[in-house]
């Protein structure tokens, strides 16, 4: 295997923005800019860990109400049915939707969670120093940042849902508290996600001093 | 080699022939690649660069096709509902509006900026600084512009939506009967050409035109592709690339 180095080791750092490689004092006091797009540089993303903890925090704070509270209520005929996003896969395995029911299940159970759980993993990886293969974390990664947006499903359904079925007093969906608190997980671990720095992962790696 | 001479090439030779993963912040020398193929890093597999034909006047025809789109699909109907006589239907708009008069403000925000205002703005983005560049038309602003393409990336969420669209279909069949609307196949194709201008972009090209404000050399065909290998039908195109700016230079 060829010898790598990290760019920070050679004194040099990527911009964030445009991938362009810059020389970089390694010192976050001095502020440093991409030439190419202005960028300010770093070698690794500043107080990353800590800011994807506070994120990841507030996300799974909000993904309890999200869970608890109705995010849609459905009224035909004067009754109002209001159905929490659990409920919503119920009724869908009752309509015999199973497929349909599984995506629902997925992307907006499943995906937020195991976000959560991936980058918690992660996070206590690079403070505890846990001897993980770095490759199966990076894959994990890149995993969590490529599904975070599939969770929005459920709040496009929502939408679509309460726009189409307003017929007065016959048939109205509405929309319920969770999906403001749902909106908010998907958005925080989104941002985790991307507030999380990758690079931390191989930073103590063997060929890396 | 040697790290030490690794540090000496990154430092006194032209930067740009060096990069740096920006998943695991290994570094390496630039290699040329072949039309139509990715770099990936050695170390952790990530997606590092690649190499497009014609990166700028095809996506500039696929972004320009999806601005066109975007308005049939932002106002005409999505899907239409029948229910005991009474009909309705339900535009891209017309769901960010029905939350937000619910008052969940922030989640039909959310719905706004997830299924129209980035995809819009992301294609405007793209569209200004392509053709900027086709015109030879370097400003900072262009640059920003760019810069602001970049934030906005994966924001966009064209595809979960044609999901939800499913989805919502599914849960009303046994409610009442549905159909689709013209906009959906307005959708469909805006959302296909977002998905063509991420496979037919390459951002690192764009970027170095905007860094040196200058055209892409056209490949002379009896230089060969000396330098840069292209096989199969590649040479054609640039031959047929050549052939057509002669002929521009003969009429003129
Ligand atoms: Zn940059
Ligand atoms: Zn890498």
């Amino acid at each position: 295997m060829m010898d790598i180095r990290s760019a920070r080791s050679l004194g040099m750092a990527s911009c964030s923005l445009c991938h362009k490689l810059c020389r970089f004092v390694d010192d976050d006091e001095i502020a440093q800019y991409c030439p190419r797009c202005g960028t300010r540089l770093h070698s690794r993303y500043p107080n990353s860990v800590v800011r994807t903890w506070a994120l990841l925090i507030t996300a799974a704070i909000c993904f309890l109400p999200a869970n608890l509270y109705p995010i849609m209520v459905v009224s035909q005929l004067g009754n109002d049915t209001p159905s929490t996003i659990f409920g919503g896969v119920v009724t869908l395995v009752h309509h015999g939707a199973y497929g349909i029911a599984a995506v629902v299940f997925i992307a907006s159970l499943v995906v937020p969670f195991l976000k959560l759980i991936g980058l918690v993993i992660l996070l206590i990886k690079i403070q505890r120093g846990w001897h993980l293969n770095a490759n199966q974390c990076t894959s994990m990664y890149r995993m969590i940042e490529f599904i975070g947006r599939w969770s929005m499903l459920d709040i496009f359904v929502i939408a679509l849902l309460a726009a189409l079925v307003n017929l007065g007093a016959v048939a109205r969906i509405e929309a319920g508290p969770a999906a403001t608190a749902f909106g908010l997980t998907v958005v925080l671990t989104m941002l985790a996600a991307m507030t999380f720095d990758p690079r931390l992962i191989w930073d103590k790696e063997v060929g890396d001093e | 080699m040697a790290t030490s001479d690794i540090r000496q090439n990154a430092l006194h030779q032209d930067e740009g022939e060096w990069l740096a993963c920006h998943e695991c912040d290994a570094v390496f020398r630039k290699q040329a690649i072949d039309v139509r193929f990715d770099a990936y890093c050695p170390r952790c597999g990530c997606h590092l660069y690649a190499s497009r034909p014609d990166t700028v006047r095809r996506t500039l025809a696929l972004s320009l096709t999806g601005l066109i789109l975007f308005f049939p699909a932002v106002l005409l109907p999505i899907i239409g509902l029948d229910v005991l006589g009474m009909s309705n239907s339900a535009t891209l708009l017309a769901a960010v509006m029905a939350l937000f008069n619910e008052g969940y403000w922030w989640t039909s925000f959310l719905v706004l900026a997830c299924s129209i205002a980035v995809p819009f703005i992301e294609m405007l983005s793209l569209t200004v600084v392509l053709i900027a560049i086709s015109l030879d038309h370097y400003n900072p602003w262009v640059k920003s512009m760019f810069k602001f393409w970049h934030l906005l990336k994966g924001w966009g969420m064209l595809e979960v939506y044609l999901i939800g669209v499913l989805v919502s279909m599914v849960k009303l069949l046994d409610m009442a009967s549905v159909h689709i609307g013209l906009g959906l196949y307005a959708f469909i194709g805006m959302l296909l050409m977002t998905l063509l201008m991420t496979l037919s972009l390459d951002t690192e090209e764009v970027w170095e035109f905007l860094e040196q404000g200058i055209h892409a050399p056209v490949p002379h065909p009896e230089a060969g592709s000396a330098s840069t290998a292209t096989p199969n039908g590649d040479d054609q195109v640039a031959t047929e690339r050549y052939a057509l700016k002669e002929e521009g230079l003969n009429r003129r």
